[in-house]
């Protein structure tokens, strides 16, 4: 299900003295089953321009268009839209309200207006893709952890089967185990479901170990987009603009300019690991 | 080395004596020495946070006494006294943030304390040049990066020129910019105005540049010592929960391949010292 | 999805016009004496002297007057609902009846009665708008402090209502944008809110209300303890950075404000209220 973004700009406060254009020219087009990162730095337009994709905003000038519908057109069925684009939101404190766990995963399902068993298959269906256990079906929202919290959120989501996952930094906040814990809930999603993911996060570690390809956002325009070795490959421009790149591509940029012959736009710790054990090696280093 | 908040004994139920009660706290013994920034890490749940909240009176020990600089911070007389020496700032910048204006909003504690108007100014003004914030004085905090609010929020306790500053998870809702910037600012406000930090994060990186860091899990402290010291002990570090730093992670991939590396490296300036020596 | 987009009340408009830059005593007491006196206004005279006043001060504060007439429009429903119920509802023994629908008469009396009351809240929205829009909170709520201190010799704690003020106003945004980004979060799973009848809408709000309630309370829990910890113990012994000072265009003001009210009360006495 293709997504198709043609000179979209987007301004807030329209007609108001406030009036303040956040999104400029952008062209973009995303494919079946692809895992984009949408990077940039705080207020670049990444979440604007995220929530074109699933018609929460609908462009004024310029087009988007969601496997082959346009979102502007009167006739286009936006609660389709949007249950074919799925969203989680940065905080799930806003997403969730049902007293209990599959009460609020069953609300999308329940607004498709589908039978009760269909309902009930879904939420379980959700519950195991993002590895939330049976137990906590019945468990009341508020008592849960910040790590099942964004689950509940995500398996929201996923049980209105969308073909493409929005993920708005849904990691803030989290301790190091949760973090991971949801990283290998989308990777599986991913892997297993080919379900489209579009990630946005703030922390270049997360995007560089996932996503195949990257969407640079700064002040309302593409900067850059490309797969993710090569947009990391660029670390002064991203530099520039205010990102910071990944601990482990820092550690490899030092090394380099130490004398250390290792190849550019190194992503993780496994692939740092090996270049240098072979650059150790090629230096004839005595163990 | 003087302390200058100490815990003895310290144990804290939420909901005390009632069915639901929770331990949040058991038999809490730890001390943070003036001048030193201390990191205070574990998992969300640990008790870290509420360990924090009775560095200056926010909660009471329900067993045990903590004391700074030697004042009980049970006795309710002593409160205002303990508030003054250490101040606190918090994980959400927006929710503790009172004024619609940054230099009002950096006054609140001084004019609290009810000092005379152009000390107040003084230190308002000299808060935010410590903190580089002066372009922003005249701002709402609505238009500031959440960054930047964190910034003011620190700028609004360090205009109550506090002896220590308990820092609650300040960067966990930050962009990598902002979270570096914070800590640069801790850092700099130990080492210029000697300050003690007390700060409590989830980010290793942020960990290895303190001077010493304190694990917490189930309400105990299970882990204390300088971060090298701790970082040595994986299996402990791991069963905690807790990330490694990269510089440490490389370290020990090279170690296992048989290479001769020194299994203390955390930062990045080590582990380069280190393979060069092997060249 | 823009929801803070039409909110003018409450929102400041930084700005360098004369209005801008008095005191805000001066701001605060002219913005009450003019509701005060829109208050006794009963006739079309007057209301025609106070539209030509409010009008003047509009373009005096430099502020384009669509973006404070766009402000108005989410009152339109209320206001042609109030006007309506008068229209038929209020009655007097001797008034002409214009004309009957159903059980109800709409007469002559109830025609000018709602009018008048739809002028008068035109009106005094319109005033309180321009009031926040040249003039910042913290202004604002400095004006109010200064202004209401008198009061606390009859026991008013006035310092402390001002703080609840001052952070109620601070939070009206945040809340705002909280708002929104929960409808957002509901509408991302199928939620229509612009579909279906009355009640059908009112019950897709319930969802809404719950976590912006639940979040609303524990900011408020937050931030009690971060103003706890800054020191603060309610008003006393609490001393101010900054004091007001009136200059001499404050003056100025005064006596427009004076030549103003004058030929307005001798409106209201001179000329037969309407009703």
């Amino acid at each position: 299900m293709p997504i198709e973004v043609i000179n979209l700009n987007h301004s807030y406060k329209e007609g108001t003295p406030f009036k303040q254009q956040v999104l400029f020219d952008i062209n973009l087009s995303i494919d079946d089953g692809e895992f984009i990162g949408i990077i940039g730095p705080t207020r670049s337009g990444k979440t604007t321009l995220a929530q074109h994709f699933n018609a929460l905003h609908i462009p004024r000038r310029g087009k988007v268009i969601v496997d082959g519908l346009d979102t502007a057109d009167k006739q286009t069925d936006l609660v389709s839209i949007r249950h074919r684009v799925g969203y989680v939101f940065q905080n799930p404190d806003y997403q969730l309200f049902a007293p209990t766990v599959s009460e609020d995963i069953a609300f999308g399902p329940t607004n498709q207006n589908l039978p009760g068993n269909e309902i009930k298959e879904r939420v379980q269906e959700a519950m195991t893709q993002v590895g939330l256990d049976k137990t906590l079906s019945t468990r009341d929202i508020f008592a849960l952890s910040g790590g099942q919290k964004r689950r509940t959120a995500i398996a929201g989501v996923l049980a209105c089967r969308p073909k493409v996952l929005v993920l708005d930094d849904v990691t803030a906040g989290l301790d190091p185990r949760g973090r991971e814990e949801i990283m290998s809930v989308i990777h599986e999603l991913h892997r297993k479901q080919r379900i489209t993911i579009l990630f946005i996060s703030n922390s270049m570690d997360e995007v560089a170990s996932l996503a195949e390809r990257i969407i640079v956002v700064d002040r309302g325009k593409i900067i850059m987009d490309d797969a993710t070795r090569k947009v990391f490959a660029r670390f002064e421009e991203l530099r520039s603009i205010g990102l910071e790149l990944p601990e482990i591509t820092v550690l490899m940029d030092k090394l380099r300019s130490a004398g250390f012959d290792l190849p550019a736009g190194i992503l993780n710790v496994n692939e740092a690991l090996s270049s240098i054990i072979a650059a150790l090696r090629k230096m004839e280093v005595r163990k | 080395m003087k302390k200058i908040i100490e815990t003895i004994g310290l144990s804290y139920c939420y909901r005390a004596g009632t069915s639901e009660e929770v331990k949040a706290l058991q038999d809490v013994n730890m001390s943070v020495a003036k001048g030193e920034i201390l990191a205070i890490t574990g998992q969300n749940g640990s008790g870290k946070s509420t360990l924090a909240r009775h560095f200056n009176g926010l909660l009471t020990p329900t067993a045990g006494d903590v004391l700074v600089n030697d004042f009980s911070t049970a006795e309710k007389k002593n409160i205002k006294e303990i508030r003054k020496m250490v101040g606190m700032v918090f994980q959400n910048p927006d929710n503790q943030l009172i004024s619609s204006i940054v230099e009002e909003d950096v006054a609140f504690g001084p004019e609290n304390l009810g000092l005379p108007q152009n000390e107040i100014k003084e230190r308002v003004d000299w808060a935010l040049c410590t903190l580089n914030l002066e372009h922003l004085r005249r701002e709402p905090p609505h238009n500031l990066s959440a960054g930047e609010k964190q910034q003011v929020a620190i700028a609004g306790v360090l205009a109550m020129k506090p002896q220590c500053i308990v820092l609650d998870e300040p960067t966990a809702h930050l962009d990598p910019r902002g979270r570096r910037e914070v800590l640069e600012s801790a850092i700099r406000l130990n080492r210029e105005e000697g300050i003690t930090i007390v700060l409590l994060t989830h980010f290793m990186n942020e960990v290895i540049h303190c001077d010493r860091m304190v694990v917490m899990d189930n309400g105990r402290v299970e882990m204390q010592g300088t971060p090298h010291k701790i970082f040595r002990q994986r299996e402990g570090v791991t069963k905690m929960g807790l990330d490694f730093p990269v510089s440490a992670q490389v370290a020990a991939g090279l170690r296992r391949e048989g290479f001769s590396i020194s299994p203390d490296i955390i930062h990045t300036e080590e582990l380069i010292d280190n393979l060069c020596q092997l060249k | 999805m823009e929801l803070t987009k039409n909110i003018t009340l409450g929102v400041y408009l930084p700005g360098q016009s004369s209005i801008h830059n008095l005191d805000p005593r001066t701001k605060i007491s002219a913005a009450t004496i003019l509701i005060v006196l829109l208050l006794f206004a009963r006739s079309y005279e007057a209301y025609g002297l106070i539209a030509l006043f409010t009008a003047a001060l509009i373009f005096c504060s430099g502020i384009p007057s669509g973006y404070v007439i766009r402000g108005l429009k989410p009152m339109l429903p209320v206001l042609v609902i109030m006007w309506v119920f008068q229209l038929f509802l209020y009655k007097t023994p001797d008034t002409a009846i214009l004309f009957e629908w159903w059980v109800f008469e709409a007469t002559e009396a109830g025609l000018h009665m709602g009018n008048l009351i739809t002028l008068r809240v035109l009106f005094l929205f319109t005033v309180t708008t321009l009031l926040t829009l040249t003039t910042s909170v913290v202004s604002l709520t400095d004006g109010l402090e200064s202004l209401l201190k008198p009061l606390k010799m009859i026991g008013l704690p006035s310092q402390e209502l001002v703080m609840t003020l001052v952070i109620a106003l601070r939070f009206v945004l945040i809340l705002a944008e909280e708002l929104e980004k929960i409808i957002k979060a509901q509408m991302a799973r199928g939620v229509a809110f612009d579909q279906g009848n009355f009640i059908q809408k009112t019950k897709k709000l319930f969802p809404v209300f719950l976590p912006l309630f639940i979040g609303a309370f524990k900011r408020a829990e937050e931030l009690i303890v971060a103003m706890e910890a800054r020191s603060y113990t309610g008003g006393k012994g609490r001393t101010k950075m900054k004091t007001l000072r009136m200059s001499s265009s404050d003056l100025s003001a005064a006596f427009v404000m004076l030549a103003y009210s004058g030929i307005l009360i001798y409106v209201i006495i001179s000329v037969e209220p309407i009703i």
